[in-house]
């Protein structure tokens, strides 16, 4: 089979990883990071430990915007009835429900930036200072 | 109707000068793709706003809400929760493995020559679908707004629009978004004080004279999409389809790193809730002021009622100031539509001249002078495509194309993406099974729904993501497992994963 070369300008191929060196790297950097004192979560920075972080925070958020507003798309076609119930004045339960969903969005996005800013880039950092990283010898 | 033109001419004449600029900037391959992936947070929060608020969105959303209530209201929210899934899903991944397009970074992950000819059959179909009906938009639209006539209207858009992207590339379509953006927020600005002037900072009553002139009824859902599965299919379709929309994945790489790619969509998600919330307050006052009858008297799709609504709040008609505003929301209108088929000529480009020339027929042996070359030809290749594509559209049902779009970027290309960026076991097979499925599932139901077949249709959705999606997914993974195992596939994943996560090692 032929092998499409997208890395033909100024890329550096990709070679895969051997488990001796991500063994030795992430046994490493458990003791770098026990002699630094960091929390338990973020001891051995692997790939598979940014993966599962990752999971573990974004799923949530993935679940409440996507029931959010399917869920809303949901009630605007089978509950018409309750879409009309009144909040305040003229303004019923679906006009506000609505406003409501473009609060949750950007409450949504400033959770991500805090999560990846504040937990995910201190991993990453971690990660490309190991062996693996840019600049190192591969 | 002249001041439209004085100021559309404006607003041209600033845009050209802006691509003379920008041509001289644009020598490589990734000034012309990516403007050297050189923008700022901001800049590409602004130009991600002027590439996803097309004409639909800034007239469109207002003119539904003014004729059918809610169901306008649910039309201006998708659009900015699709922005979620780009934002948690792809965006960052999207900046650390690619380098121009959607094909980069399927033929990144699976190096076959068949995946990336997949890619590019998504993009081309996806880019065409939405480019296609846009130059009729702008067709209609600018006779509408201007008087020019329909020919003459879409040859003008498309000449425009191929000069910005084969002379100046992605930093003349950047900025032409960013202006596109800046006067489009500025005037859903200026309307949206001028009506809370007029109501005294009491949104309320917007409702509350809505109600009292067109009955509850009016401010329920239903009353444009009948069938309760078509509020969910549309829902799911936007939601997922921005993140497989190509000419908004390429707007990832005009940025140094992931870390600019998040707050460019924090950027762009700020700017357009103002902008897509106050849509449908324009709706409704535009119901309330205007009126029904003289916007459906104007155009009965209901796209006049925002140009309606700034005369009346300028004065009324035949008002010095009123014509002005009116003038003025138009000329926006059509640079908006003149920035989205920018980006969408851009991205076409990307995906003729880089992933099927230089990549696929020329397996990446292209010197880099020739590349921008062949780049900027086929941008004007696209360019005289599209006119002739809108002229022959007039007069044809092109609903349909919108629908299909986005539901075709939803159900083929968010699939693969998704898969190809996540999924240790998935292969070309995979990515042929996922185009494949998505892209004939789309493009059947939406053939044999009721926007092409009316009252005979034998599917019942306008919108036929709910189904096409799934089978898209479902394609995606049954060819990936009747492939078999791949071990070479699925080593070379480690790597590719740790690009998608980390960056390092790309570009």
């Amino acid at each position: 089979m032929m092998v499409a070369k997208i890395d033909s300008q100024n890329r550096v191929p990709i070679e895969p990883m051997t488990d001796g060196n991500a063994m030795a790297s992430s046994a490493a950097n458990v003791e770098a990071a026990e002699r630094a004192g960091l929390p338990a979560m973020s001891r051995a920075p692997s790939i598979a430990a940014l993966i599962e972080t990752k999971i573990r925070l974004f799923t949530p958020m993935i679940v409440i915007y996507v029931a959010g507003y399917i869920g809303l798309t949901a009630l605007a076609a089978f509950a018409k009835g309750f879409m009309a119930l009144k909040v305040i004045g003229a303004l019923n339960v679906g006009f506000f429900l609505i406003a409501c969903n473009y609060v949750l969005s950007l409450i949504i996005a400033l959770a991500y930036v805090r999560v990846a800013n504040g937990i995910l880039d201190p991993m990453v950092r971690r990660l490309v200072s190991t062996p693996f990283g840019k600049g190192a010898p591969r | 109707m002249n001041i439209t033109l004085g100021i559309f001419a404006f607003i041209l004449s600033i845009t050209l000068g802006i691509t003379y600029w920008a041509a001289r900037r644009t020598r490589t391959t990734s000034e012309f793709y990516a403007a050297d992936s050189g923008l700022t947070a901001a800049q590409n929060g602004l130009a991600l706003a002027g590439d996803w608020c097309s004409a639909a969105a800034f007239l469109g959303f207002s003119g539904l809400t003014a004729l059918y209530g809610m169901d306008g209201a649910f039309y201006a929210l998708g659009p900015l929760v699709a922005f979620c899934t780009v934002l948690l899903l792809i965006a960052e991944p999207l900046r650390n493995t690619g380098k121009y397009t959607l094909g980069d970074v399927i033929g990144h992950r699976m190096q076959t020559r068949t995946a990336l000819l997949a890619a590019i059959c998504g993009t081309i179909v996806v880019n065409f679908a939405y480019l296609m009906p846009q130059m009729a938009g702008a067709g209609v639209l600018v006779k509408l707004l201007t008087g020019v006539s329909y020919q003459s209207a879409v040859i003008l858009i498309g000449v425009a629009m191929t000069v910005y992207v084969a002379f100046g590339g992605m930093l003349a379509t950047t900025w032409v978004q960013i202006v596109k953006a800046v006067l489009m927020l500025a005037a859903g600005a200026v309307i949206l004080l001028m009506i809370f002037a007029l109501i005294r900072f009491d949104p309320l009553t917007l409702f509350q004279q809505a109600e009292t002139r067109y009955g509850a009824q009016f401010l329920l859902p239903g009353n444009y999409l009948k069938n309760p599965f078509d509020q969910i299919s549309l829902g799911l379709g936007y939601v997922f389809g921005l993140a497989g929309l190509p000419h908004v994945m390429t707007r990832f790489y005009t940025v140094p790193d992931a870390k600019t790619a998040r707050r460019s969509v924090v950027w762009v998600m700020f700017l357009v809730s103002f902008f897509f919330a106050g849509t449908t307050l324009f709706g409704l006052a535009a119901a309330d002021f205007v009126g029904q009858d003289a916007i459906k008297a104007a155009d009965s799709g209901g796209n006049l009622a925002l140009p309606l609504l700034a005369r009346y709040l300028g004065g009324g008609a035949g008002t010095w100031s009123g014509e002005v505003m009116l003038g003025f929301v138009s000329a926006v209108a059509v640079a908006t539509i003149l920035a989205v088929v920018s980006g969408l000529t851009l991205s076409t480009s990307g995906a003729i001249a880089h992933d099927f020339y230089v990549n696929w027929i020329k397996d990446g042996h292209v010197e880099e002078r020739r590349q921008v070359w062949v780049a900027r030809v086929s941008a004007a290749i696209v360019g005289v495509l599209a006119i002739a594509l809108g002229i022959f559209a007039q007069g044809v049902n092109v609903a349909v194309l919108v629908i299909l779009a986005i539901c075709v970027a939803a159900s083929a290309n968010f699939p693969v993406l998704v898969l190809s960026l996540f999924w240790r076991r998935f292969n070309t097979a995979g990515v042929v099974g996922g185009i494949g499925v998505g892209l004939a599932s789309s493009v059947m139901l939406a053939l044999l729904g009721p926007v092409v077949r009316g009252a005979d249709a034998v599917w019942p959705l306008v919108n036929p993501t709910i189904v096409s999606m799934p089978l898209g997914f479902l394609g995606a993974v049954l060819g990936t497992l009747l492939a078999g195992q791949d071990a070479d596939n699925e080593s070379r994943f480690d790597a590719f994963s740790h690009r998608v996560h980390t960056g390092a090692a790309a570009e």
